[in-house]
């Protein structure tokens, strides 16, 4: 699809774009209004929301307590009376303690009340690790929050795909859950100006090529690009494609372009078991089995908790080599 | 004896100011309203022993004075949250008879099409945001929908009620020091109605926490409360309207324990003989909220026997319509499993 | 009718024994006595009666385990007797109405289930069967397998490159350009035997790649009727095994005979055309072979008394066959004037739907575009379709070995190999031969 907005595009860093796509809707519509720890008068942890609190005031720019399943659950109940609340997990690892607010009541209330209420809700915060945080402090939590209908789940990588989605969460009736690179909030892109709104469902090909479609999200999408460089040197055109969103799930863009290059590999930062890499592996099989011509393989995490030192750190994650040997191995040639 | 092992035996004292008089009139009309949820819950009984009724079940009765009180006390505009025994929060805000029964019977024409049942009925027209299945995890809901009423500046409140076992939860105390903090800026009219009805399924509640007066609970958050004597209707509605009134001025949260008694098994059955006696529950029904209002009647000179007998019919006769309604009304579409998951157009995501 | 159940106490509670009976039959009880011990798979307690009256049949024995709901005693009114207990369980056999309607339901679609299997293991006997010995034994990428299906390879041909010799896709490309891994011709069919040359049905939608979308190019949406053609026409290549035979037939006599018949015919308007003959003398040569004309049903072969001959008419946006009833039996005139008809009503798109359904064979023609050879694809259930093509004159040898010019016209019949043998077909075409290059046995 088309870059949304790029026409008038400015260079901005992901944290930048983030806070322009929450000022963009606050702005617009009163009903929306920011909480979380420290995102006010501190600024928060990261820094996203630096300065709104003197913009906004303490009633849209809300401290809390460090109380995620209590705030969280709060935010669902002004979702549930028309206010649209934007949720700050200082780090997605702290979901844990607010996860029954959001399975049980957040993504299910609108079912079970036979559909009179909605939950007009964004969750977000960084996801991932990558920079020492050691075990309790790192995970990728897509595919635990993809399991669960009622939910959205994207996860943007791009600066103009964090503004545009985070303006698409806001606007969306149901609650989102916003993962964002936090490893990439220093990063810079172009983002485009004004109202940039980022369709969810719509994955982003990042890379054309005809060899080997590799698959990722979020940070490994910046991973698939260093890798598809590296196979360009042996004459493979890769193509990378970034879903941006696991719920919903843009099938049709995977099938569409193994169906082209006939090999794909998955690549995620979490854990192998039960991963969004092993949902587009059965995907593929399932509706594009014809033109495979090597099984599809998934390029995941080391099955242990994170570790802290950055030599371990680095050997825990998906590497670029990997990634490369990866798409030899499914294009038959010498892994390097 | 502790205050506790008092209460138990069922000879507590409404530790409010003390009933004030209500009108006669007034007073049968909730006479009825009672005997309506009372009647209903033994067709509930029923049906669930006949196998009409699946999934989990759990009834008002001997609580009925609780939500029949406080609910005088609504305005319109105001919201109701509660857990999982809310049928009698359905009927009593208005809910149709037929549509709570036919939601426990699953059928199509239920309070919430035949997708939640009896733990999750849902009246949003009429106040009621719901019951909720997860003992404690509503609470947060309810303050943040008393923000939204202050943000949204209305002059509305929430009717939060929970039970004794929610309140050594985590989300009660995350959700009563949030409701305090907004509170201190006028911003969370939530009026909370702990119905202490001494059991959390079959633990006491002085097995259940250290500190048995569960009003000091909320002395941790700075809410200020009182307790209630929640078998006396009169008492009950005493306490909710100077308690609401407060919570509609101030936009601070306040807390009242009623304390009750559940004369039935926590679900539709259970052990109930290895966790109290049969003495126990015999010295409760003395206090039956109704028998007790039944007694205020006629001696008072408000209503006749007869009159009584003939409200107890009625409600009988209404009951028994909403069952032969429930039993005869077409179970849900199967499309129906496919709607309401998502707000919007897709409001489902997947294979079908 | 107040009978005590066996109470449901819990949510997953199936049964409940009686332990012990705290009333005897007779006594008179009230509500709320302890009439009997359940015991569940979680709790004992006392049953409480809910009706107050005489309980006057106890149904269940200590011990005994009921289902929930089940009767366990009567408490009979003043007067009252308990029912029969056979008429008991007619009642509740009629409560469990819905269940059993269910439990119907459930075996219809576990037949229909089974029934669809076996018609579908059947209908794919034959590809399945050819998978297995074209490729079954090789390791292969399934994209090489599915090229290996579309262009007839034989993998056994292939070396493959991949892991413990898998057959990858740069394998097969490379072969294909070679040329040197095609399947060995079926020797199914008699006569000469022909790689099929009609165009390719449409893919079905799910395999078709998206659009390119490069420039200088534009998508054209699928009308109603090419849909319909492209799903019958995939159906039919892909289910039907076809056999082709195609005969030469020499012209000369019958078109001599033709401008004679039109001549004469000229006043009552009626002009005869080659396609008129060919229809008529395939129609009367079906009379020997009755299992070419014959449709493919789920029971077998429907044979035809008549021949309804159905002809391919070419529209702006697809293809209609519309039937000329009872050709064998109906005179050239008739046949043309019927032809003509049809072919301008089909035109205009006026045809009623029992003008084109009921067909038994079909004829199509390309010789007015000047083919030389083609080969059709079968209009399923049909047995068969008989391709025409244009009249050539070319030098031939006549039987004293003399150069001759010579007006022939290749027939080529498309035959399902499930409903006919290739000898058979060779035999049709060589008796519609021999009725064309007699003509007058076309008239008579």
């Amino acid at each position: 699809m088309a870059e949304n907005g790029k026409a008038n595009a400015e260079t901005k860093t992901y944290r930048e774009a983030l806070r322009e796509g929450m000022v963009h809707e606050m702005e617009n519509d009163e009903s929306v209004v920011l909480m979380g720890e420290d995102i006010g008068v501190y600024g928060g942890t990261h820094l996203i929301t630096d300065g709104l609190y003197d913009q906004y005031g303490p009633k849209r720019v809300m401290d809390t307590p460090i109380s995620e399943g209590g705030f969280t659950g709060a935010a669902i109940g002004m979702a549930m009376l028309g206010m649209r609340p934007v949720v700050e997990m200082m780090t997605w690892n702290f979901s844990f303690l607010a996860s029954d607010q959001i399975i049980q009541n957040a993504a299910k209330v609108r079912y079970f009340s036979g559909g009179q209420v909605k939950v007009p809700l964004v969750i977000r915060g960084p996801n991932g690790g990558g920079v020492q945080l050691s075990a309790q402090h790192t995970h990728s939590l897509e595919n635990m929050y993809g399991h669960f209908p009622g939910l959205k789940v994207v996860s943007p990588v791009t600066p103009n795909d964090a503004k545009g989605m985070m303006i698409t969460a806001i606007r969306d009736d149901n609650p989102v859950i916003f993962l964002e690179a936090g490893a990439l909030y220093g990063t810079k892109g172009e983002v485009g100006e004004g109202d940039n709104a980022v369709e969810f469902g719509k994955a982003r090909i990042a890379r054309e090529g005809t060899d080997v479609t590799l698959i990722a999200y979020g940070r490994q999408v910046n991973l698939c690009l260093r890798a598809a460089d590296a196979l360009e040197e042996d004459g493979v055109k890769a193509e990378v494609i970034d879903l941006r969103s696991i719920r919903p799930f843009d099938e049709d863009a995977l099938v569409e372009s193994v169906k082209k290059t006939h090999r794909a590999v998955a690549v995620q930062e979490q854990w192998r078991w039960f991963g969004v890499a092993s949902e587009v592996a059965a995907i593929i099989q399932d509706r594009a089995f014809d033109y495979l011509d090597a099984p599809v393989i998934r390029v995941s995490g080391a099955e242990v908790p994170a570790p802290y030192a950055r030599n371990l750190e680095i050997e825990a994650f998906p590497s670029e080599k990997q990634v490369a040997n990866a798409a030899r191995r499914v294009m038959y040639m010498e892994e390097k | 004896m502790s205050a506790a092992e008092n209460e138990k035996n069922g000879d507590v004292q409404s530790a409010s100011e003390g009933a004030v008089a209500t009108s006669g009139d007034r007073l049968v009309d909730l006479y009825r309203e009672m005997v309506l949820v009372r009647a209903f819950e033994d067709a509930c009984q029923r049906g669930f022993r006949q196998g009409k009724i699946g999934g989990y079940l759990h009834l008002y009765t001997g609580q009925e004075a609780v939500a029949t009180g406080f609910l005088e006390a609504f305005r319109e505009g105001d919201r109701v949250i509660t857990a999982y025994r809310d049928h009698a929060h359905a009927l009593l805000l208005g809910a149709d008879p037929n549509e709570v029964m036919a939601e426990l019977y699953g059928r199509g024409p239920g309070l919430v099409k035949g997708k939640g049942g009896s733990m999750h009925l849902f009246d949003v027209e009429n106040g009621l945001m719901g019951g909720y299945g997860i003992v404690g995890g509503h609470i947060p809901l309810g303050v943040g929908f008393a923000y939204a009423q202050r943000y949204q500046e209305t002059d509305h409140i929430t009717q939060l009620y929970l039970g004794d076992g929610a309140i050594n939860n985590g989300a009660f105390h995350e959700a009563a020091n949030l409701a305090g903090l907004w509170g201190n800026d006028g911003m969370c009219p939530c009026l909370f109605i702990l119905e202490n009805n001494q059991y959390g399924m079959g633990t006491s509640v002085e097995r259940a926490t250290a500190q048995t007066d569960l009003t000091v609970k909320f002395d941790a958050h700075g809410i200020e409360h009182e307790k209630v004597d929640g078998m006396d209707l009169e008492a009950v509605i005493e306490v909710a309207e100077r308690a609401a009134e407060h919570v509609r001025e101030t936009g601070k949260p306040y807390a009242v324990e009623a304390m009750t008694y559940r004369t039935v098994p926590h679900g539709a059955a259970d052990f109930f003989e290895k966790y109290r006696t049969k003495e126990e529950i015999e010295k409760w029904r003395e206090r039956d909220p109704i028998g007790l209002l039944e007694k205020k009647l006629i001696e008072s000179g408000a209503a006749e026997e007869e009159k009584l007998d003939e409200i107890k019919d009625e409600a009988k006769e209404r009951t028994n319509e909403a069952v032969k309604f429930a039993d005869e009304a077409e179970q849900p579409p199967i499309e129906e499993l496919y709607t309401d998951v998502y707000a919007g157009e897709d409001e489902y995501m997947g294979e079908k | 009718m107040p009978e005590v159940i066996m109470p449901k106490m819990g949510d997953a509670m199936e049964e409940g024994t009686v332990l012990k009976w705290l009333k005897g039959e007779g006594d008179e009880i009230s509500v709320g006595d302890p009439i009997a011990e359940i015991e569940t798979d979680k709790v004992t307690l006392e049953l409480e009666a809910e009706d107050a009256g005489t309980l006057s049949n106890l149904y269940a024995s200590e011990g005994d385990a009921i289902p929930v709901g089940d009767a366990i005693a009567f408490v009979a009114g003043e007067g009252e007797e308990a029912p029969e207990r056979g008429g008991e369980a007619e009642v509740e056999a009629e409560e469990g109405g819905e269940d059993e309607g269910q439990a119907a339901t459930a075996t219809a679609t576990e037949e229909a289930d089974s029934g669809e299997g076996e018609e579908s293991s059947e209908d794919s006997g034959a590809p399945q069967a050819n998978g297995r010995a074209s490729d079954g034994n090789f390791r292969a990428s399934p994209i090489v397998r599915r090229l290996a299906r579309e262009n007839e390879l034989d993998l056994g041909k292939i070396e493959g490159s991949g892991p413990a010799g898998r057959i990858v896709e740069r394998d097969v490309r490379a072969a294909m350009e070679r040329g040197d891994a095609k399947a060995g011709a079926d020797g199914g069919a008699e006569g000469k035997a022909e790689e099929a040359a009609a165009p390719q049905a449409a893919p079905k939608a799910a395999e078709a790649p998206a659009p390119t979308g490069a420039e200088g190019t534009e998508v054209q949406e699928l009308s109603r009727m090419r849909k319909v053609i492209a799903q019958r026409m995939s159906q039919s290549k892909q289910e039907v095994p076809h056999f082709y035979a195609t005969v030469e037939v020499e012209m000369d006599e019958l078109m001599s005979l033709r401008k004679q018949l039109n001549t004469s015919l000229e006043d009552e308007g009626i002009k005869l055309s080659v396609n008129d003959f060919v229809m008529k003398a395939c129609a009367l040569g079906l009379g020997k072979f009755p299992n070419l004309n014959a449709l493919w049903t789920s029971e077998g072969l429907e044979l035809h008394e008549k021949v309804n001959m159905a002809m391919a008419v070419a529209l702006d946006d697809g293809l209609i066959t519309p039937v000329i009833k009872d050709a064998g039996g109906a005179t050239l005139s008739t046949i043309s004037a019927g032809a003509k008809d049809l072919a301008g009503r089909a035109r205009s798109g006026d045809l009623k739907p029992d003008e084109y359904q009921g067909g038994t064979f079909t004829v199509s023609n390309m010789g007015m575009f000047g083919v030389e050879s083609f080969t059709a694809i079968i209009n399923q259930p049909q047995a068969a379709i008989v391709a025409v093509s244009a009249i050539v004159k070319r030098p031939s040898f006549d039987e004293e070995g003399n150069v001759v010019p010579k007006s022939l016209m290749k027939l080529t019949l498309s035959a399902d190999h499930r409903m006919a043998n290739g000898a058979e077909g060779a035999l049709y075409m060589a008796e519609v031969k021999r009725l064309l290059e007699s003509p007058m046995l076309l008239v008579v």
